[in-house]
């Protein structure tokens, strides 16, 4: 018969062998991912990538189109988040109302993001047509505000996190010295978080840079690029729904990898400036 | 601890706590603010009862007393600190200049200009050590650069850290020692020129040497400003007070002048903390 402490002994080298296999095959998954990207996407790669749209070979009309709506849903995004993370924080205390708010946002944090198009798409359509325009439905203005409410719950959550972290006493000492609640929040606790908010944008814009499903009912998609912001009142094209469009089409595959690996780069990079700030910001 | 162990450690009898309070006050056209019968609530547990502090002018009056005795409390009520907490909530008078401290009247950032605070832990703001001392005569004033580097400079000086940072004005506040820090938010509650300066265990959080620097500094401002001190360090009690007031289980003890305090205490508690009975 085993003793107890070789039983334990068995048990424990299974449990880390199974943790550790568990891990491998996450990053092996990711590897593979970024192997069959740069493989089928690489070659496709050229300056005309970037100066031609779609229907020429390249993915001009889609890398303009994602950047103006994560842009514009991203501002949209920051100033909601970013006050409503701070109300939670600073000022709904206990309160049912705040409890209720937070539990809202917990569950647009994890809402399908097709829905969200549906339910802009809606919108802007009720809207549109009773003010007589339902053409102009299918919009990058749509596109982007769909963008921005995925990215709303996110940016909630890391301000709200963000500045919980700051220590009272700071909250305090600005009070201490005469200003006012509001004063001290501007000028010291997201100054003092700003790393952390800073983060937290850039994560959500990560997010939403690579999301296809709100864009199929909003911003639709559009052979040419835009030129000027008021084109973003039409339908506008995006990365991922060109992967969408060009996989479609057999001529146009190797595109479709090529407009994959550009939005899996940037998503990368975008993350990789997120940790360091995050890692500077606790310091 | 609970009371009971309190007391039974140091053999006072239940039925003796607040029975009798031993204070020697200022003479008392010299005060320039106190609390009389001042009680203080966290929600429904209370931790002041009917407390009096005499503050004179232009004196050191520093509080001591076992952990929890409700010294930073006390100290919390006179600038209003407390009542960015919904929940904590004074009663009685607290009288400052004449006027009524508690008083829903009493507008509370005119009362922090002319009462400053210091922190147990440094608190710079996250900004350069030059906008740290301005900020808050930028609340109240407007001044020209000149006017607003002279102030820096004064303020910055009184706090005994000017030397130290005169090269690096525009450097982080938050990048300097900790001790650094301390004399840079006594050089922020100073720049504003209040006429009494709380201090909140100033030095519980810093080596000796930055303690001793940061008392020389408090010395020094023994002759400008009115100054209340919470300490756990009762030498420095000694060292830099005019007046105590030694504090028990949310109850004003005994207050007097610091010797007499210190070499004769009339309360049997009194004596047993000083001496280092217990606490």
């Amino acid at each position: 018969m085993m003793s107890r402490a070789a039983n334990r002994r068995i048990a424990n080298t299974i449990f880390t062998v199974s943790c550790y296999f568990a891990a491998m095959i996450a990053v092996v998954a990711l590897a593979s991912l970024f192997v069959s990207l740069f493989w089928n996407g690489f070659s496709g790669l050229s300056l005309s990538t970037f100066t031609k749209d779609s229907q020429q070979g390249g993915l001009l009309n889609g890398i303009l189109g994602s950047l103006a709506m994560c842009a514009l849903g991203m501002v949209f995004a920051l100033i909601i988040g970013i006050l409503a993370g701070t109300w939670l924080a600073e000022y709904s205390g206990t309160s049912k109302l705040g409890q209720y708010v937070r539990f809202m946002n917990d569950v647009l944090l994890s809402a399908p993001s097709i829905l969200i198009g549906l339910a802009v798409y809606t919108y802007f359509y009720m809207v549109l047509k009773a003010a007589g325009y339902p053409q102009y439905t299918y919009s990058g203005i749509a596109g982007a505000t769909a963008l921005g409410l995925l990215a709303v719950p996110i940016v909630v959550r890391t301000t709200e996190d963000m500045l919980n972290l700051q220590p009272s006493a700071l909250r305090e000492a600005g009070v201490a010295l005469g200003a006012s609640r509001g004063l001290v929040i501007r000028q010291i606790i997201w100054r003092s978080a700003r790393t952390g908010l800073l983060t937290g944008g850039l994560l959500a814009f990560a997010r939403i840079s690579g999301e296809t499903a709100p864009l199929l009912f909003t911003a639709l998609g559009n052979d040419a690029h835009i030129t000027k912001l008021s084109d973003l009142g039409d339908k506008v094209s995006a990365l991922p729904l060109l992967i969408n469009s060009l996989y479609q089409l057999p001529d146009s595959v190797s595109l479709a990898w090529t407009a994959a690996l550009l939005i899996s780069l940037a998503v990368l990079v975008v993350n990789i400036i997120g940790r360091v700030l995050a890692a500077r910001g606790a310091r | 601890m609970t009371e009971t162990a309190v007391r039974a450690a140091i053999d006072i009898p239940a039925n003796a706590t607040g029975e009798e309070q031993f204070m020697t006050a200022p003479p008392s056209d010299k005060l320039v603010l106190e609390t009389r019968g001042l009680n203080f609530y966290y929600g429904t547990h209370q931790t002041l009862f009917d407390v009096n502090l005499p503050v004179e002018k232009n004196k050191v009056t520093a509080l001591i007393g076992p952990s929890g005795c409700g010294k930073s409390t006390l100290l919390r009520t006179l600038n209003r600190i407390y009542s960015l907490y919904p929940k904590q909530r004074a009663e009685g008078e607290i009288v400052f200049d004449g006027s009524e401290v508690l008083s829903s009247a009493m507008q509370v950032d005119k009362l922090r200009e002319r009462i400053g605070m210091v922190f147990q832990k440094p608190t710079p703001f996250p900004m350069s050590i030059y906008d740290n001392v301005a900020f808050g005569v930028r609340l109240y004033h407007k001044k020209s650069k000149a006017q607003m580097d002279e102030i820096v400079e004064t303020s910055l000086r009184r706090a005994a850290l000017w030397d130290e940072v005169k090269d690096k004005l525009s450097q982080l506040g938050t990048g300097l020692s900790g001790g650094q820090q301390q004399r840079l938010c006594v050089a922020r509650g100073i720049a504003v020129e209040p006429e009494i300066l709380l201090l909140d265990e100033p030095a519980s959080a810093l080596d000796p040497i930055s303690t001793a620097k940061l008392e020389e500094t408090l010395a020094q401002l023994k002759k400008d400003f009115t100054i209340v001190i919470v300490t756990h360090n009762l030498q420095q009690a000694a060292r830099l007070s005019d007046y105590t007031g030694f504090m028990f289980l949310g109850k004003m003890i005994e207050f007097g002048p610091t010797a007499e305090l210190f070499q004769s205490p009339r309360a049997q508690r009194t004596r047993d903390y000083v001496t280092g009975r217990f606490g």
